[in-house]
């Protein structure tokens, strides 16, 4: 196996194949593939996109993602409850104060807050991006609460 | 270019592992007799041959004229370097001047179409999404508890194929961090399902990490009579290394005991994606050389 920079593995098992390719930038090789260019020109419309990457860009995963789905395709995202921490996110945009619980844990939660800032940000952006999803017109979508949350995206 | 900034670990690789017993260091570093050939003009031919490495803007700087650098894209001999202008890449590269204008300053194809459409996009006042602009890559502190609902759940569900638990294992042996960002056992099986209902079986994934999900995945189009096709797409070399040993188990075993066995093996044997990656490798390979011709 010749594993190095930009390597495109490919391989099969009975009628399937299965292809790994080292990318910098997967949006650029989506939005190549949208474009008809490159290495994997014909390979689109996809039945199934799993996005499980850098989160702080989904939206441009899914916009993208858009253009390489069949019709009735399904895009899927994935960890979008960010381990509950959507909650707190979506509390702290709506001004609530709902994580003060009754059993007066405040101090222990804001310890777990402050170790977990970058988590935190990081819930924040995921919740943004699920209302971005919610209220996009063209979109139909459906967030099960399984696991980290799997969000399942399909055109109207 | 310069080994530098490494040369306190070159010189004590060369006298402690190579036992070379003469090794000193220049004083003041490749900067100061930069200064010294160059700027105070001695008469001295600089020893330095080429472009040093520099960590600010400039990138490089050349204290000969000499080329010794050959472009990524075409391979002439050029002492340009720079990084990709697509800011998501931003790879560092040498790439002549006739290549970095025929592809914008960017270093493949694919991210010089990634410049154009967002040119365009711009051009067009279409900004159709845009997100936060955080680029580090995430790490976690601790995997959460599960809730009892999860657990009883995939405790009566059935169980996932023995390949499956051998990836989730050794994704927690070589990315402890990132252990938590396995599927798991019933998404997992939830994927698989709904590969094997798809209309053609054609899967992008984008983000393979360890392999887990796209094991799922070519399992569920395996169940398809037509077969079917996964693409995943991954930015970590180290991730690739890992998910590519488990794909190749995959394609000689399927998911079964046999390809279990194997993959518990990665973790004994001395398989390490982070060891002999790239960088670290031809770095020592290059001082091996500087050792053996001079």
């Amino acid at each position: 196996m010749d594993i190095k920079e930009g390597c495109d593995l490919s391989f099969r098992r009975g009628e399937s194949e299965c292809k790994l390719v080292h990318v910098t930038d997967a949006l650029a090789t989506m939005e190549q593939i949208v474009s008809h260019s490159g290495p994997y020109k014909d390979v689109a419309p996809f039945d199934l996109i799993f996005i499980d990457a850098d989160k702080t860009r989904l939206l441009e995963y899914v916009e993208a993602s858009l253009s390489l789905l069949r019709t009735g395709g399904l895009i899927i995202v994935d960890n979008v409850l960010w381990k509950g921490l959507v909650l707190e996110a979506a509390g702290a945009s709506n001004g609530s104060e709902e994580n003060k619980d009754i059993d007066g844990n405040i101090g222990l939660e804001k310890e777990e807050f402050k170790r977990s800032r970058r988590a935190r940000k990081l819930a924040g952006i995921m919740h943004r991006f699920n209302e971005a999803m919610a209220n996009d017109e063209r979109l139909e979508v459906m967030m099960l609460p399984i696991r980290d949350g799997l969000t399942m995206i399909r055109k109207r | 270019m310069s080994v530098g900034i490494r040369c306190v670990k070159v010189g004590a690789y060369l006298t402690q592992e190579l036992n070379f017993t003469n090794v000193s260091r220049l004083a003041g570093g490749i900067i100061a007799y930069d200064r010294k050939v160059n700027v105070e003009e001695s008469k001295e031919e600089s020893l330095f041959k080429g472009t040093n490495y520099v960590f600010d803007g400039r990138v490089g700087r050349a204290i000969t004229d000499d080329k010794l650098g050959e472009c990524i894209t075409c391979g002439v001999k050029t002492n340009l370097i720079s990084n990709c202008k697509n800011t998501n890449c931003h790879k560092r590269m040498v790439q002549c001047e006739k290549c970095r204008d025929a592809y914008l300053g960017t270093c493949s194809d694919a991210c010089k179409q990634r410049v154009v459409n967002m040119e365009k996009s711009k051009s067009q006042g279409i900004a159709p999404f845009s997100s936060a602009t955080v680029n580090d890559n995430y790490k976690e502190a601790d995997v959460p508890n599960l809730s009892n609902v999860e657990d009883y759940a995939e405790y009566y569900s059935s169980s996932s194929a023995p390949l499956l638990d051998e990836i989730q294992k050794n994704t927690e042996h070589f990315f402890p961090t990132g252990a938590h960002m396995v599927s798991g056992s019933t998404q997992g099986q939830f994927l698989k399902t709904l590969a094997s209902l798809t209309k053609e079986g054609k899967i992008l994934e984008v983000g393979t990490f360890s392999g887990y999900a796209t094991t799922c995945f070519w399992s569920g189009i395996n169940e398809r009579e037509e077969g079917g096709f996964v693409l995943s797409l991954e930015r970590d070399i180290r991730a690739v290394e890992l998910a590519g040993r488990h794909f190749k188990l995959m394609e000689d075993y399927s998911a079964g005991v046999e390809s279990a066995t194997e993959a518990r093996k990665l973790r004994e044997s001395d398989f390490d994606p982070f060891i002999g990656k790239p960088f670290f490798k031809n770095w020592l390979e290059s001082v091996n050389h500087i050792h053996l011709t001079i």
